[in-house]
């Protein structure tokens, strides 16, 4: 319904710089990486875009994940760090870095530097037809463990089968959203499944989403939390609250 | 650990959601409860239709929906209008709120009324939240005797907000945009008052504000304004210099005498509001109005 709506909207053109992008990252146990990551963010942005802004939220880390990302934000005039005082999560950070981002674009990855941002750059012109625009990783060439693999393949199939729909890695944290997807897409999950959740949902209302292929990076630093045990209940909890209408 | 008060399905109903404000309310909302929203302008598929001057249009709609919050946003804001129209205005900016009021009361539910610094008279050079109100303008009084009836609520939050600028080329129907639109048909010369004083006021920021006041239930009258004041002239002479025209575009400084005929509401000369009670239990919340222009007009695609 919103898709003729939102193609008249969107008078951006890819090919020359963007107009505005917001980036955000969600920081947690991110002390050693947020110096490689963000840097490297700030020189991509200046190259895809007249106009952005880096917001770095950083969601309660035990560590110097807040001290290092204020450091950051001082250096860098158009970045700004938002923190947690308690640990919300992953979900919570990420609807919060969509809350607050403001530019007509807006994209995210994780602190953690996983993925390289410049695998953007020869996509960015999917943008010219795309409402979103989303990496994927082949599942057997993901940087982690054979466990994760098999939960981020089971988590792909069960979203595909349970909601009759094709997305591909859903939770690849390299995506860009146009405004005007974020403006009318509702977001209710605060857990993990929310990059399901708005996919989802952008689906449902007819937004384009493209997918590009992009190389998951080892880990340098830091912890992942995504197979914890009440991680991934409140990722199907809210996964079998929006399939029955009740998210 | 901070305890949410507004909760994912908790259902708030804002009202007058259509305007430039309400554009931002929304997009504060939307995502952290369900929200309902309406206008008398239905400019957008997510709104409903209300017309909040009429008393059982009001209850039947809340009674359906049974919110657990209201943001009132309603108002007949073009003072021009409200001049010409006083039994309009106050049939809406009056009368509305007290239909609101009624229902907030009879479930006890908490109520946001946004109110304006157009409801003091100038003579002072600023307002704080305890100056005594004395509006001279049609718009002014009846959004003063609306901001009397809110505060007949048993939970109201009460925000007067200043010089409103948000929602971009489409939304905004204030000072920023009618500049922008007279650049975009050509004018290099722009005649702009300099005896007219107040506080910017960035829509995105005043939802921030309303999120902070509701959720941790502080109740009373604020003021929801940036950090800062200035003239129409020095306002004008920023905002040029941040859509990077400051070469191009020439502000000419002239008297409000100037436009009496189109602009014959009585405006007061000073409407700069400071929010001592915000600042004091939020500091974090407003920075100085240049900050916010700035990051206006970079917001939006004003094609220049």
């Amino acid at each position: 319904m919103f898709n003729n709506k939102a193609r008249e909207k969107n008078i951006s053109r890819a090919s020359d710089k963007l107009s505005s992008i917001s980036f955000f990252c969600p920081a947690y146990h991110d002390e050693k990486n947020l110096p490689m990551l963000i840097p490297k963010v700030h020189k991509f942005l200046s190259n895809i875009a007249d106009i952005f802004e880096i917001i770095i939220i950083e969601d309660g880390s035990p560590d110097n994940t807040g001290g290092v990302a204020d450091e950051l934000s001082l250096k860098y005039s158009n970045a700004r760090v938002i923190h947690h005082k308690n640990n919300l999560g992953y979900g919570a950070t990420l609807k919060q870095g969509f809350q607050e981002s403001c530019y007509e674009y807006v994209m995210y990855t994780d602190g953690d530097y996983q993925y390289d941002v410049y695998e953007f750059e020869p996509y960015l012109n999917l943008l010219y037809d795309a409402d979103i625009i989303s990496g994927y990783v082949d599942n057997n060439r993901k940087a982690v463990s054979t466990v994760r693999k098999l939960q981020s393949f089971l988590f792909n199939t069960i979203i595909c089968v349970f909601f009759v729909t094709y997305v591909k890695d859903i939770n690849c944290s390299l995506k860009i959203y146009k405004r005007h997807v974020l403006d009318n897409i509702i977001i209710r999950s605060d857990s993990a499944f929310i990059d399901a959740e708005m996919l989802l949902r952008a689906k449902k209302a007819n937004f384009v989403i493209k997918y590009f292929p992009v190389t998951h990076y080892q880990r340098e630093a830091g912890i992942a939390n995504g197979s914890k045990p009440n991680v991934i209940l409140k990722t199907i909890l809210d996964m079998i609250k929006f399939r029955f209408g009740v998210l | 650990m901070h305890i949410n008060m507004i909760h994912i399905n908790n259902k708030i109903v804002i009202t007058g959601c259509g305007g430039m404000l309400g554009e931002a309310v929304y997009r504060e909302f939307k995502n952290i409860s369900d929200v309902y929203a309406s206008d008398i302008d239905c400019n957008e598929s997510w709104l409903d239709f209300l017309d909040v001057s009429l008393e059982q249009d009001v209850i039947d709609y809340l009674e359906k929906i049974k919110p657990d919050y209201i943001i009132h946003l309603a108002a007949k804001t073009d003072m021009e209008y409200c001049e010409r129209n006083s039994d309009d205005a106050y049939f809406t900016n009056r009368d509305g709120v007290s239909y609101i009021v009624k229902y907030a009361n009879k479930y006890s539910i908490p109520l946001v009324y946004i109110s304006t610094a157009g409801i003091f008279d100038g003579k002072k050079d600023f307002y704080t939240e305890n100056d005594r109100p004395n509006p001279l303008s049609i718009y002014g009084k009846s959004k003063y005797e609306g901001e009397i009836e809110a505060g007949k609520a048993y939970k109201s939050i009460i925000i007067r907000a200043g010089w409103m600028m948000g929602g971009g080329p489409k939304k905004d129907k204030k000072f920023v945009n009618k500049i922008i639109k007279q650049i975009n048909t050509g004018a290099q010369k722009l005649n702009v008052v300099n005896d007219k004083f107040g506080t910017p006021c960035y829509t995105y920021n005043l939802a921030k504000s309303i999120y902070f006041l509701l959720n941790n239930e502080h109740y009373g009258i604020y003021h929801g304004t940036c950090d800062g004041d200035c003239s129409r002239y020095n306002f004008a002479i920023a905002l040029v210099e941040y859509l990077g025209l400051k070469d191009k575009i020439y502000i000419e400084e002239v008297s409000s005498d100037f436009f009496k005929d189109s602009y014959f509401a009585p405006r007061p000369y000073s409407e700069k509001l400071i929010n001592i009670k915000l600042k004091k239990i939020a500091p974090h919340l407003t920075k100085d109005w240049k900050i916010y222009l700035k990051e206006y007009t970079k917001r939006f695609n004003w094609i220049l």
